[in-house]
């Protein structure tokens, strides 16, 4: 054997056992808990997070059964008095855009929302609180630095929209408000009443961020 | 002892040789085009949805790094850098994807795709995943052997000019191998997730998706999806023919089935949820599936096609 054949067997050895450990973590990582994940779970995390990490759980377990949509308003003076706007919805006017030509850029927009949304219900436990935990945690949301990312989202894409819907008004302050109406269940789809009523999570004004306007006008509502 | 050898030998001269070339060049063009849609077609909203004053603020990104350990370029507070970077990014890709000394372009190419990726993350999709987790597997690949500046844009059927390199091309086929598998993790992963959900065990999993107002159809379509026939046996297909993947892609009479099923079914979720960009970043990666020769062949077939006489006479 020639120095080259040695030199190309040793780095196929290399890169043999440097594949089976790297998808050995990979698998580790993806698996549901097991007793082999959780002994290496340091190890897992330290070298899958961030480059590899991975999540394949698309549209599952559960899929998505529910739509969310996203409204926002905003407080401003006129003189001593404090006005509010009318809501602004976020998600139909983009998804109705979306719908009419599937590459719009706002076809990221949709994503952001839908995710950003979908995190405060998730990261948070706002839906499961108690109305005393509730209440704290709705208090807490009022300063930005203590907002979950998914509100802070939301509140920028209100505070876009609303300055694309009133370039005139000078706003103070930002509320988000989403409704979550669930789809109809599988049995009782041919009933047009069983999807049933939206149910609101009004969460507190917070001072208007600084966000470039982006939406154009939407109709208020 | 002499049949351990002879296996042995008959492995080295198969590595030795760099395969699914053109395969690794459709998907260097494949990625490389939908990083220039997303800079590109985003240019006007740049800064609305990755900037420092966007949907997801510098100092949100800046807080969330103690948790999501993913940094980025375009996290910067300064606008004027952020569109410098954003330019840059863009200029890169567009160079990559023409194969302009790709095996060097692809890690600024790969460190700028990861740094847009990370820097809005409610904007990843499952397809930028896949993108996010393949690039570094990619950069040990011979992407520009064909259909590239660095090529000379040479086409299946020209003879490959440059000596064997042994060693270069162990390392190519190793990351292709890799390639291979974290795609077929990804598809099995997607089909165990579904396999332990009620509505996906139930057969009625397609019809919730489909309801939404995010990735539903028109009404009228929708209607069709209420046959509960059809719900069914698309719910258990989907799962099916994930789990299936994995053990499909590796044999050359099987990873056809495996091909045309991911085609099949990205080009509905393109069609009917209008993901489109998760859609082609999923298809992309089915290119590299295939040798060359297989191209070949199917380019054969399409020049002896009637479709393409007619073509060539019109």
């Amino acid at each position: 054997m020639n120095r080259h054949e040695a030199t190309w067997w040793v780095t196929a050895i290399a890169l043999a056992v440097a594949l089976a450990v790297h998808f050995s973590l990979i698998v580790l990582s993806i698996l549901p808990l097991n007793p082999l994940s959780y002994r290496c779970d340091r190890a897992v995390t330290a070298y899958v997070d961030p480059l590899f990490f991975q999540r394949w759980s698309l549209f599952a377990p559960d899929p998505i059964d529910a739509d969310n949509t996203v409204f926002a308003r905003a407080y401003y003076h006129d003189g001593a008095r404090e006005l509010i706007t009318p809501w602004v919805d976020l998600t139909d006017p983009v998804l109705e855009r979306v719908r009419a030509l599937p590459v719009t850029p706002l076809n990221l927009t949709v994503t952001v929302l839908s995710k950003a949304t979908a995190s405060i219900f998730t990261e948070t436990g706002i839906v499961g609180a108690n109305s005393a935990a509730r209440d704290a945690m709705l208090k807490r949301w009022e300063d930005p630095a203590q907002q979950p990312r998914g509100l802070v989202v939301l509140e920028a894409a209100g505070a876009a929209a609303l300055r694309g819907t009133y370039p005139e008004l000078k706003f103070e302050r930002v509320q988000i408000m989403i409704s979550t109406r669930m789809v109809a269940p599988f049995t009782k789809r041919f009933d047009p009443h069983a999807a049933g009523e939206p149910q609101y999570l009004t969460l507190d004004a917070a001072p208007f961020p600084n966000v470039i306007p982006w939406f154009s006008a939407n109709p208020p509502r | 002892m002499e049949a351990l050898q002879a296996q042995l030998h008959r492995a080295k001269d198969y590595l030795s040789v760099e395969h699914h070339l053109f395969g690794c060049a459709l998907l260097r063009i494949g990625i490389g085009s939908v990083v220039v849609y997303y800079l590109a077609g985003h240019w006007a909203e740049r800064s609305f949805l990755w900037g420092p004053n966007g949907l997801y603020p510098y100092w949100v990104f800046a807080r969330e790094l103690s948790t999501s350990h993913a940094p980025s370029l375009f996290a910067v507070q300064s606008q004027g850098l952020f569109d410098t970077l954003y330019l840059a990014a863009l200029i890169i890709a567009i160079l990559y994807t023409s194969g302009w000394h790709s095996r060097w372009l692809g890690i600024p190419f790969a460190i700028f795709t990861w740094s847009l990726f990370v820097r809005n993350p409610f904007m990843l999709t499952g397809g930028d995943n896949l993108v996010q987790v393949e690039l570094p597997l990619m950069l040990f690949a011979n992407t520009s052997a064909f259909l590239s500046f660095d090529s000379g844009w040479r086409g299946p059927f020209h003879p490959w000019p440059k000596p064997s390199r042994p060693l270069a091309a162990l390392v190519h086929n190793a990351a292709l191998f890799a390639m291979m598998l974290q795609l077929a993790i990804a598809y099995g992963g997607a089909g165990l997730a579904k396999a332990a959900g009620y509505a996906w065990q139930h057969g009625t999993a397609i019809y919730y998706v489909l309801q939404t107002r995010e990735f539903g159809m028109s009404s009228a379509t929708a209607m069709l999806f209420r046959n509960d026939i059809l719900v069914a046996l698309l719910t258990y297909s989907v799962v099916g023919f994930e789990l299936a993947f994995p053990f499909l892609i590796w044999h050359r009479k099987t990873r056809w089935i495996a091909a045309a099923g991911a085609v099949a079914m990205h080009t509905a979720i393109a069609l009917f949820m209008r993901l489109v960009p998760f859609a082609v970043e999923a298809m992309v990666f089915e290119f590299i599936l295939f040798p060359d020769e297989s191209y070949r062949r199917l380019i054969r077939i399409g020049q002896n096609s009637w479709l393409f006489k007619r073509m060539i006479r019109v």
